[in-house]
């Protein structure tokens, strides 16, 4: 039904591309003909083809669940006035009259993402309800299984949705899922057909390299002197923002010539922004981020990711990782791995997850309303300071809560108030901890391992992966001497205010000056 | 040093007559009504809501880190201007930002004009060069609508030159210095602004100086736009904020506005809202600092302002206790926060502030 050499002509007239990349052919096929696709390629291979060019080529709407629909995603698409037209972000940040609008009119739009949270609103199922749905995309698929690295409880929901929707085709991506995560997804949306496509995740050309350190210090030595030599588009990862900011500034003072800043989420969204696109543009060298730093960057010649700190499972650390090289040139990543860091994860996942204590703290407030006869304040914000618990730990409270049947929906309605709710909340809390626990201890296990690294990292995955020679990892011996990436070019910076207003708006001779 | 400068000045005006976090509420333009009220009451109406990103820590670590320097020092529960304190202050007081910054004037309009130009230069920039796929840096719906609308209405014309030609105008009202610094947060084609704390290490200011600094340009250059509307066509309509929440802090408190003009009294207009008594009264006292047309006299009689008045003389402070104490009982807080609303007006000269 699907002749292939349309298909290329058809990427040709719309994304400008000549080639398929390896599997997207293959996924797009069987969208085409109507099947279920689980679909598995490493990040920053084009996961987005795979459903945009379907949505192109189908009758109907392709709704796109992502937990990252940032705002920025939205204005892109609309901004690109070009082909992207029909392409439209539905999340909680649009007002009201816009949401409307865009409500009644959902049929004229090809592509359309939402965030899971927002699927949850009756009125946008209402209007869903009444159009033609082609295909329902579920990216980043992993966050629908307890077992991956982003649980997401709003994605568990996603199965009664669908049906509500009439059961339309499905196409579930990811970059990181295990075997196990896979079938996970598939039981959860209950699609026992579903064609998988799984491709293996390794990046052939990404050095694998751990270096003990002793201190703090020993890990700037090292960052220092590697890139004094090379001033190249680089990460480094970092568990905290304090960390980040305080490298940042110490590494500025290290490497005059390289220009350095660091990314966190605690940041307002502006500068978050401006920092992503300088780095983007070539006006920064090095960043130092947190985890938040990486969604949605597209650049293709970031040579080197350091991880300053270790992140507490290997599913986030093929992420981040996998940022590097994607023009498919040889790059290098270097955990920096210091013994006394291991506290940090250890403390990230007790953070995460509510202790006894807060469990108890939240059934005996919830108690109190009941015999007051009061409702639960509709303000989550209340509740969560009432209980003094994190952002984390209140929603999986409320997921908890709401899996036992009460109801958070403006304001919890409490009806059931047993202390065996709790016993349970808890018995899946320890659950919960229990993994992330394993996961962390295979990060460590990988950081201590004497084989090659490539291989145990991907074992867990995949069955084998390509080998490589020179460049393989730290435990097979790998020198820097011979790597040679091309410099990033200088900025030129303008001398006065008027010569800049004249490049802003590219006035008269603004670029003589060059 | 500005930072410090506008809070020594803030400790200056207000003495003993707020804790510390009054000074917070102030300049973090907390939409309460008390931050206004107090605003007006101790003449600090131009720090008005000037650093609204400021969180609650940061304003203690600076506090702290104030007292570390020993620019003030605590005495009885409130703090004292120390010598150093005093240069610092004298300092400050000495620079552009002081005749700059107008809070009370400008708060709110002050970001929304701001982030329309910078992504309104962002655009034509990139329009100019023929790109139409950028990403926009300010993503918030309310900006990039303004902008796309804006855009659709001169799709006709090119307005890059004039653009250009107001914006060059306007920075000759600020010193070079300050207008780089200003400059250099644009984005355009192919080249993307400083962050705030880039532009912070690259003049070897703190984030916080950096935020005030950048704030008070602006305020000078929304100041100047609104002198001289008619050399700035372009820009006087990047800097005009039509919805009505200018007048009115909050939506909230207008709509008790209307209910009064309809002739409603405050009981009936708490059945009607579903609020509290105590909430109508503080929309009032709300109005009646933003609105001086409304007649306050309905709300407290003449004679009973002057022996308002006549307390918070006798009491030598704005604390609604400490007047309270001095006014017979039938006297209602209500009323005394009316009067304080009022103070400028009904008490004429300086004799307060000394
Ligand atoms: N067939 C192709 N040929 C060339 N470039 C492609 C192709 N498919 C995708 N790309 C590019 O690869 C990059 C990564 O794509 P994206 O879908 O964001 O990756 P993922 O979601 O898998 O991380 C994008 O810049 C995209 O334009
Ligand atoms: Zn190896």
């Amino acid at each position: 039904m699907t002749n292939s050499y349309r298909l290329e002509e058809e990427l040709k007239r719309y994304f400008g591309y000549s080639t398929f990349r390896v599997g997207q052919k293959e996924i797009i096929m069987d969208v085409l003909n109507g099947h279920d696709v689980l679909g598995i390629l490493p990040t920053g291979t084009g996961k987005s083809i795979c459903y945009q060019l379907p949505a192109r080529l189908l009758d109907g709407v392709t709704i796109v669940v992502s937990p990252l629909i940032s705002l920025m995603m939205d204005q892109v698409k609309e901004l690109k006035a070009m082909n992207f037209k029909d392409t439209i972000a539905i999340n909680s940040f649009l007002d009201y009259e816009s949401k409307r609008r865009i409500y009644q009119s959902l049929g004229r739009y090809k592509l359309l993402y939402v965030s899971p949270e927002i699927l949850q609103q009756q009125e946008l199922l209402h209007y869903l309800k009444n159009v033609n749905i082609s295909l329902f995309v579920i990216d980043e698929a992993h966050c629908i299984s307890q077992w991956g690295h982003e649980f997401r409880p709003d994605y568990q929901k996603l199965k009664l949705v669908m049906e509500i929707l009439g059961n339309p085709p499905v196409l579930a991506l990811s970059a990181t899922a295990t075997k196990e995560v896979q079938d996970d997804i598939i039981h959860s949306i209950d699609r026992q057909a579903i064609k998988r496509h799984i491709y293996p995740m390794d990046r052939h050309n990404i050095a694998l390299t751990i270096q003990e350190v002793m201190t703090n210090d020993e890990k700037i030595d090292i960052i220092s002197n590697t890139l004094k030599n090379h001033r190249v588009p680089t990460l480094i990862y970092f568990s905290s923002k304090l960390a980040a900011e305080t490298v940042s500034f110490k590494l500025s003072q290290r490497l005059p010539n390289h220009r350095i800043a660091f990314y966190h989420g605690g940041m307002e969204a502006v500068d978050r922004i401006s920092i992503q696109q300088q780095f983007m543009n070539d006006q920064i060298d090095i960043i130092c981020c947190t985890s938040a730093f990486g969604m949605g960057i597209n650049k293709n010649n970031i040579r080197f990711v350091f991880h300053y700190h270790f992140p507490g499972q290997i599913e986030s650390f093929i992420q981040e990782i996998g940022r590097a090289g994607r023009d498919g040139k040889q790059s290098i990543s270097i955990v920096l791995y210091a013994k006394q860091d291991e506290f940090l994860p250890k403390q990230l996942i007790e953070n995460e997850l509510p202790t006894d204590e807060d469990l108890n703290r939240a059934y005996r407030y919830l108690n109190h309303l009941h015999k007051q006869d009061q409702p639960i304040p509709a303000d989550g914000n209340v509740v969560q300071s009432a209980l003094e618990i994190s952002e984390t730990q209140w929603r999986f409270l409320i997921a908890q809560l709401e899996k036992h049947g009460i109801k958070y929906e403006n304001g919890l309605k409490y009806e059931q108030h047993h202390a065996k709710i709790f016993q349970q909340i808890k018995y899946t809390r320890n659950e919960r901890l229990n993994l992330k626990h394993d996961k962390l201890r295979d990060m460590l296990h990988w950081l201590q391992t004497t084989n090659c690294l490539r291989e145990e990292l991907y074992s867990k995955f995949q069955k084998g992966y390509t080998p490589v020679d020179e460049y393989c990892c730290s435990n097979c011996g790998i020198t820097l001497k011979n790597f040679n990436p091309v410099e990033s070019r200088t900025e030129i910076n303008l001398p006065t205010w008027e010569k800049k207003l004249k490049r802003l708006l590219l006035i008269g001779d603004y670029h003589e000056t060059e | 040093m500005y930072t410090e400068g506008i809070i020594l000045e803030c400790i200056k005006q207000i003495k003993d007559n707020r804790t510390i976090y009054g000074i917070y509420h102030i300049l973090a333009g907390k939409k309460s009504i008390q931050s206004v009220h107090d605003a007006r009451l101790f003449r600090l109406e131009k720090y008005y809501g000037i650093y609204q990103t400021m969180t609650r820590e940061s304003f203690i670590s600076i506090i702290t880190t104030m007292q570390k320097n020993n620019l003030i020092k605590m005495d009885k529960d409130y703090y004292q201007i120390t010598d150093t304190g005093e240069a610092v202050l004298k300092e400050y007081r000495a620079s552009n930002l002081v005749t700059y910054l107008n809070g009370i004037r400008f708060t709110g309009r002050d970001i929304t004009f701001i982030e329309r130009l910078y992504l309104l230069v962002q655009t034509y920039s990139n329009i100019k060069a023929n790109n139409n796929a950028f990403i926009p840096i300010i993503d918030r719906p309310e900006i990039t609508s303004w902008v796309r609308t804006f855009y659709q209405q001169k799709r006709h014309i090119d307005i890059t030159e004039t653009l250009y030609k107001e914006l060059y105008q306007l920075l000759t009202y600020v010193s070079d210095l300050e207008a780089e610094f200003f400059i250099n947060r644009f984005t355009g084609y192919k080249y993307i602004g400083r962050s705030m704390d880039q532009l912070a290490n690259e003049y070897q200011l703190t984030r916080d100086n950096a935020s005030i600094l950048l704030i008070g340009i602006i305020h000078r250059l929304l100041h100047v736009i609104g002198d001289e509307s008619s050399t700035f066509e372009i820009l006087t309509d990047v800097a005009s904020v039509t919805t009505n929440n200018q007048k009115f802090i909050t939506n909230t408190a207008n709509q008790t506005y209307q209910l009064l003009r309809d002739g409603y009294h405050i009981q009936q207009i708490a059945d009607k809202r579903n609020l509290k008594l105590n909430t109508i009264y503080d929309h009032i006292v709300e109005i009646a600092l933003y609105d001086r047309d409304m007649e306050i006299e309905s709300f407290v009689k003449e004679e009973d302002q002057s022996e308002i008045l006549a307390a918070i003389q006798k009491a030598r402070s704005y604390k609604l206790k400490a007047i309270k104490d001095h006014c017979h009982d039938s006297i209602s807080y209500f009323q005394i926060r009316l009067v304080l609303a009022r103070l400028k007006e009904l008490l004429p000269g300086d004799d307060m502030h000394d």
